[in-house]
């Protein structure tokens, strides 16, 4: 169904993600992985197959890629995207229109499909796919996971034979990720040909039926399901894999030695409009806590991490830091969020100026000194818009430690990175604990969570659920909170 | 009670017939009665608060015309009746286009502009800006937010202490995440077949119905007293 | 139709609807602050010029073909003119888009100077609007205030309004937008040009 043959391609302008002699044959009704570090390339085969490569990113391409018996370099754009579907990263940029009717009926209105045909497969679509109560909706008002299965659902009101993703879990939340599985079967077993690649690894168990592994734009090797899935772990890691079965993950953080608490929050009643998000919050952190934070959509995780930050002014309860009452403004002085989105937070046009922008009496010597630990000194006067996404989350923490920030959110910080990139996060974030700051970490990743934290909160039903530490015993709590016992045994 | 629905093209029509009267209007009296006219249209559209609102906004603009025209004079004066007359000339169109914006979806609004065959190379720009929008809401928030934790205050007070710096903050973030979109959202709708060229047919359907000729007669003929 | 490099991609258009957002909310922001407020309502167009100089700028950078403008001015056009503003806002914004066009393809759409100067017509766009105002308000005056004309009055106006208001309006607007462009070029240079996001 899918041949690529003999094919080499090297982007325009920057050396990253080109690909070297990929030679790949998928059959009808197969499921193909493609995994790897990121940058390795697998993106770039994926843009291969559905004709991106070559009409929408320019480069040097040579080989030959057939599509069910299409020349993808001789088709037109529109003649391709009739035979393949393809889903992407970033819900927040899928969306055409504004309402999910119309998006859902998008490619088939491209296709010029008569109106009855449309309306009749508008219906078994949402049916298929389970949205029948998104329709007639504001996209703008969806989850990400939400938006994400509009985007599905459009690229298969289609009716493509092949599918083609990238990376479509890096950010969705546990129960999306669960959503997107069932997708991915129910494609299976319509006999449709799905081309993958992904970072997290565990939730493919059981749906494809090859991964292929990438590394300096080649491929390295090839792996049946049985293979990949019993790989040993220093293998896995040696090769820069995230996990791939989670429940084996344990909690590697040992307490935290520092038990005299040095932030306290009092009763808090969180507001959002009328609607109380969060009720009667009561709990105490001390310096070098690495503080987890979950709960399911719409639990009001991001909003509780803005309060802390004083960033969200909307709240009655009582904030102390070291046994002094500290109001909002006082605790944006000494609060940082690093957010999911960290190029929001970026504002100058060099890292060296980003790393002193907006303090009054910048400490060079700091400066200079936090950019070098955090590897940052090769790209000084590189703007920081052309880093890689870890590289400026890394410049984003160099600035809050700059500031002398002592507390600290992490919002998602792991979306769309790869096990080494995770590495360094949690790393990085146990470096900043052993310095004696407060570390609250927003995130719906298992693996990150039991690499790096020590104490989980977790929210729920507009309250704190449960505060407990984590170890050994207290693991089984998150199994439950990620239903790990559950789908994936 | 049930709301009378309008075509979006009628909707256009009426606003099109309401800037020709004001244009010709031949006294105040005509323009006000063109407003009590939308305040009806409005009323039966499913918007009466919106309407009644402004139609008392409207009442107080000409009082305040004619007061201050009693009551005022020199420098003063000619500032208020010139503000509230023109605000007055502009009054029935902007009220008649917020009932627009207000009973018409953004998907109905582009079928509109579909079914008027109005090129692709509108369309496209057209349909992108309108879900574009809440997004700059939504980046803005982001951007408000990395600008405190900064120090450097989103504020009026901030811009005027350092009025470069603010703005650049706004403006470079801003822009940023706008040019990675258009690349994302580009792919996604290439990939979709947007290049298709056949002629897209469109699942939001629209339709001239009884009510249409009702608010169209009603709004020409209302015109046409302009010539009595 | 993305083969051939003169005419619009879709790639183009989608560009152009981001950044027409971008230009049509940062020139309502301003415009908003002004026009909504009986003292400074004549300075609106000076405030609807004040904010979008970089978005237009980075507009044309990264869609240097004929086109964009004058896409950009159509949309302003539909959508002043649904929102009910008077017709002679959205007939500006046509004409000046086709003119800012002109003069930014004079210089291959590369020239930054001639494109701040596309973009100080394009922000004339709001001006009309008051033109026409000023010029029919004789006869609206005299329907205004029905019986008895107040000639004083009617002197005053004439004076106040159309010896130096719409002279300044226009300078003031212009040189509004000179400024907007300047930064925007600032911003190009220093900012987006480094990272990578210009055509």
């Amino acid at each position: 169904m899918i041949s690529i043959k003999n094919v080499n391609f090297s982007y325009s302008g920057t050396g990253q993600g080109k690909i070297e002699n990929i030679n790949l044959d998928i059959p009808k009704g197969n499921c193909v992985l493609l995994c790897g570090r990121s940058g390795c390339g697998k993106t770039t085969i994926t843009r291969l197959v559905n004709g991106l490569i070559p009409y929408f990113y320019e480069g040097n391409l040579s080989g030959t890629v057939t599509v069910d018996g299409m020349n993808i370099a001789e088709t037109p754009m529109y003649k391709i995207a009739e035979k393949v579907g393809s889903v992407f990263q970033n819900p927040r940029s899928q969306f055409f229109n504004t309402d999910t009717d119309s998006e859902i009926a998008f490619g088939m209105e491209n296709m010029a499909w008569p109106l009855k045909k449309m309306l009749g497969r508008i219906k078994e679509t949402t049916k298929d796919i389970n949205i029948e109560n998104l329709c007639e909706r504001n996209i703008a008002q969806l989850s990400g996971g939400e938006k994400q299965k509009v985007a599905f659902a459009s690229v298969y009101a289609m009716t493509p034979d092949i599918f083609v993703l990238d990376e479509p879990s890096s950010s969705l939340d546990v129960d999306a990720i669960q959503e997107l599985r069932n997708l991915l079967l129910l494609l299976k077993n319509n006999g449709k040909t799905i081309l993958i690649s992904e970072h997290r690894l565990y939730f493919l168990k059981g749906v494809i039926d090859k991964a292929v592994y990438i590394e300096g734009g080649k491929i390295q090797v090839e792996y049946t399901p049985e293979e990949l899935f019993s790989l040993p772990d220093d293998e896995r890691i040696e090769k820069g894999l995230r996990s791939l079965d989670l429940i084996h993950e344990l909690p590697s953080v040992l307490g935290n030695k520092n038990e005299k608490s040095c932030f306290q929050v009092n009763r808090e009643n969180i507001m959002w409009g009328k609607e109380e998000l969060l009720k009667n919050i009561s709990f105490t952190a001390a310096k070098g806590d690495i503080i987890g934070v979950i709960g399911h959509n719409g639990s009001g995780k991001t909003t509780f991490s803005r309060t802390i930050c004083g960033l969200h002014k909307y709240h009655t309860g009582e904030y102390l830091w070291n046994n002094k009452k500290v109001d909002d403004k006082q605790r944006l002085k000494f609060c940082y969020m690093v957010m999911q989105n960290v190029s929001y937070q970026l504002f100058s046009d060099t890292v060296e100026k980003e790393s002193c922008f907006g303090i009054k009496n910048p400490d060079k010597d700091l400066a200079n000194q936090t950019l070098k630990e955090l590897g940052l000194s090769p790209y000084l006067t590189r703007h920081p818009n052309t880093l890689s996404g870890g590289q400026k989350q890394r410049l984003a923490v160099a600035v809050s430690m700059i500031c002398h920030k002592d507390l600290l959110v992490f919002d998602e910080p792991t979306s769309g990175l790869d096990f080494d990139s995770m590495c360094q996060v949690s790393d990085l974030v146990k470096k900043l604990a052993a310095q004696g700051k407060v570390l609250f970490i927003v995130t719906h990743d298992y693996e990150f969570l039991t690499l790096t934290c020590n104490r989980i909160l977790h929210f729920d039903d507009a309250q704190l659920v449960e505060d407990y530490k984590l170890d050994s015993e207290s693991v089984h709590k998150l199994w439950s909170f990620f239903d790990l016992e559950g789908v994936y045994k | 009670m049930k709301y009378i629905h309008t075509d979006p093209r009628t909707k256009l029509f009426v606003l099109l017939i309401c800037a020709v009267a004001i244009t010709i209007s031949p006294s105040l009296y005509y323009e006000g009665g063109l407003v009590f006219v939308i305040l009806l249209y409005g009323i039966l559209s499913g918007k009466p608060k919106y309407s009644i609102i402004m139609a008392i906004i409207y009442g107080g603009l000409l009082g305040l015309a004619i007061i201050s025209n009693f009551y005022l004079s020199g420098a003063l004066r000619i500032m208020f009746t010139t503000f509230s007359d023109f605000i007055g000339k502009m009054f029935p169109c902007v009220m008649m286009g917020g009932i627009l914006v207000g009973t018409t979806q953004a998907s109905e609004f582009m079928a509109a502009l579909n079914h008027m065959h109005i090129p692709k190379n509108v369309v496209v720009p057209v349909t992108v800006m309108l879900r574009y929008i809440p997004m700059i809401q939504e980046d803005w928030g982001y951007i408000k937010d990395s600008m405190k934790l900064r120090d450097v205050a989103p504020s009026l007070k901030g811009l005027i202490k350092n009025p470069s710096q603010t703005v650049e903050c706004i403006y470079v973030p801003l822009m940023m995440a706008a040019s990675k979109m258009a690349d994302e959202i580009s792919a996604a709708a290439v990939t979709r077949g947007i290049e298709n060229p056949k002629p897209r047919t469109c699942v939001k359907q629209i339709h001239f119905c009884v009510q249409d000729i009702i608010v169209a007669v009603v709004f020409v003929g209302y015109f046409l007293t302009a010539f009595l | 139709m993305s083969n051939q490099k003169s005419s619009l991609t879709v790639k183009d258009l989608v560009t152009i609807g981001i950044f027409s957002a971008l230009f049509l909310i940062l020139s309502l922001i301003g415009g908003a602050v002004l026009g909504s407020n009986p003292v400074t309502t004549f300075w609106m167009p000076l405030g609807g010029a004040l904010l979008p100089g970089p978005a237009f700028l980075l507009l044309i950078a990264k869609v240097p073909k004929h086109g964009p403008i004058i896409i950009l001015g159509i949309i302003c056009a539909i959508i002043y003119f649904a929102t009910g503003m008077h017709w002679t806002m959205p007939v500006a914004y046509l004409v000046c888009g086709v003119l800012a066009d002109l003069v930014s393809s004079a210089g291959k759409f590369k020239n930054v100077w001639l494109n701040i100067v596309a973009y100080m017509i394009f922000a004339l766009s709001l001006v009309p609007t008051y033109f026409m105002f000023f010029f029919a308000r004789e006869s609206y005056m005299s329907y205004m205030l029905q019986k008895g004309t107040d000639q004083e009055y009617l002197d005053a106006m004439v004076k106040a309004g159309q010896d130096w208001v719409l002279p300044v309006m226009i300078i003031g607007t212009l040189a509004v937008a000179f400024l907007s462009g300047l930064f925007g070029k600032k911003l190009l240079k220093k900012q987006f040009e480094k990272a990578g996001i210009t055509a």
